[in-house]
């Protein structure tokens, strides 16, 4: 088999990338929708956190996750890579920091280069109109306030150790109780016993007596 | 005597009121009493005839008059109710109640379950704009060849020498918000701590 692996001649990406590009609307044609992305994608790089509409956004996070992919597997001496960062990137001052920060930077990850979330819409927004919402884009390992708090073991929450305590108390509680409860009852019947044995031993010969008698 | 006068005084002011009221209602002033209460009255002969009535020819009419769009067909209960209420299927017009509201864990604002929270977002969003346009204004135009670090009031104390040299620290005036907990990764801006405190284990 001598034929190249076609898996191999592109960059695998770490996001999910729609089969056809979006037709972005733009009063420009076509061209308006590159300039445009193009812009996003300056500013990603820059910024590293953005707000954009949704569409746009995650249409030019592939081209951001491609560029930052292409610079890792070719180096800055590749033509084609820098040629596509010279269209891509608009300000050049950013060229430098894509080979000088950003390839150091992701390496040796595994995961993707950016993050995307949902902008927060207000609440009595209806549904149909959700189609024009915004997404947070962000660079990983940037040096801004984490967006999302990393998720705490929630059994951890002092409420619930406390809780948890509380239950604990309370079964113990409980236990002890019914065998209480138990051992009272188990005192109540032995009792009883030893009583009706005392009284039929004691009933057992005057019972005889008076058979006899009958008899 | 008295009573006499008083009498003959209320028939008089009775029969000018009820000729009155008949006038006005034969001359079309004013409705004709109900039927049951009808006095038979010997009407004037001129003023029962009844008026011509000028016959319109269709295209008279079409030609005199302006015609209103109306409806050609009676819409069906069904078609109304849909118009108004929409149909589960398709348009659903009714106030639903929303299921998709999840509390913040953060803050404990409520937003919508797969967007981030609104309350958090803007504070970080205000702080994020701050930096990065201190970042911004600190880079210029100069290419980029450092990672960034960002260093709040009385944090460059603790930095070391080297991770200096390595990265682009850039200060920013205030103290480092309570919310925004340092990087982890960061090793070398804090020395790791000597205590020999053994952590409380089993809690719980």
């Amino acid at each position: 088999m001598n034929q190249a692996e076609v898996t191999k001649l592109v960059s695998r990406l770490r996001i999910p990338i729609l089969a056809k590009h979006r037709r972005l609307r733009n009063p420009e044609g076509p061209q308006g929708r590159v300039k445009k992305l193009r812009s996003i994608v300056t500013a990603l790089l820059k910024y590293e956190r953005i707000e954009v509409y949704h569409y746009d956004g995650d249409e030019a996070r592939g081209y951001v996750e491609r560029l930052i992919s292409d610079a890792i597997r070719h180096g800055d001496t590749h033509k084609e890579t820098m040629d596509m960062a010279d269209f891509w990137i608009e300000e050049k001052n950013i060229v430098h920091k894509l080979f000088k920060v950003l390839v150091p930077r992701f390496q040796n990850t595994t995961v993707s280069y950016t993050r995307a979330y949902n902008a927060p819409i207000p609440h009595a927004t209806p549904e149909k109109s959700d189609l024009s919402f915004h997404s947070v884009i962000e660079l990983r390992g940037n040096p801004f306030p984490p967006l999302v708090q990393r998720a705490v073991d929630s059994r951890l929450h002092i409420q619930n150790v406390l809780l948890d305590e509380a239950k604990k108390e309370y079964r113990a509680q409980k236990y002890a109780e019914i065998a209480q409860d138990l051992e009272s009852r188990a005192n109540a019947d032995s009792s009883a016993k030893s009583e009706e044995l005392a009284q039929n031993n004691s009933q057992t010969p005057s019972e005889t007596t008076t058979e006899t008698e009958t008899k | 005597m008295l009573t006499k006068a008083q009498l003959v005084l209320s028939k008089l002011k009775y029969g000018v009121l009820s000729l009155e009221h008949t006038l006005a209602c034969t001359l079309g002033f004013q409705p004709p009493p109900p039927i049951d209460f009808n006095v038979a009255v010997t009407q004037i002969s001129s003023v029962l005839t009844p008026k011509p009535v000028t016959k319109l020819s269709l295209k008279e009419l079409f030609d005199t008059s302006i015609l209103w769009a109306v409806p050609k067909k009676r819409r069906s209960l069904e078609r109304r109710m849909n118009r108004k209420y929409g149909s589960k299927d398709q348009v659903w017009k009714m106030l639903m109640p929303r299921t998709d509201l999840t509390v913040c864990n953060t803050c404990g604002y409520t937003h919508h379950s797969k967007t981030l929270c609104g309350n958090c977002y803007a504070k970080i969003k205000e702080e994020t704009t701050r930096l990065q346009d201190k970042i911004v204004e600190a880079l210029g135009l100069n290419p980029v060849d450092k990672e960034v670090v960002v260093l709040y009031k009385g944090e460059k104390e603790h930095a070391s020498e080297e991770f200096s040299e390595t990265h682009r620290v850039i200060e920013v005036e205030g103290e480092r918000p309570p919310w925004f907990s340092k990087n982890l990764l960061q090793k070398t801006t804090q020395k790791p701590s000597d205590s020999t405190d053994v952590k409380p284990t089993e809690l719980g």
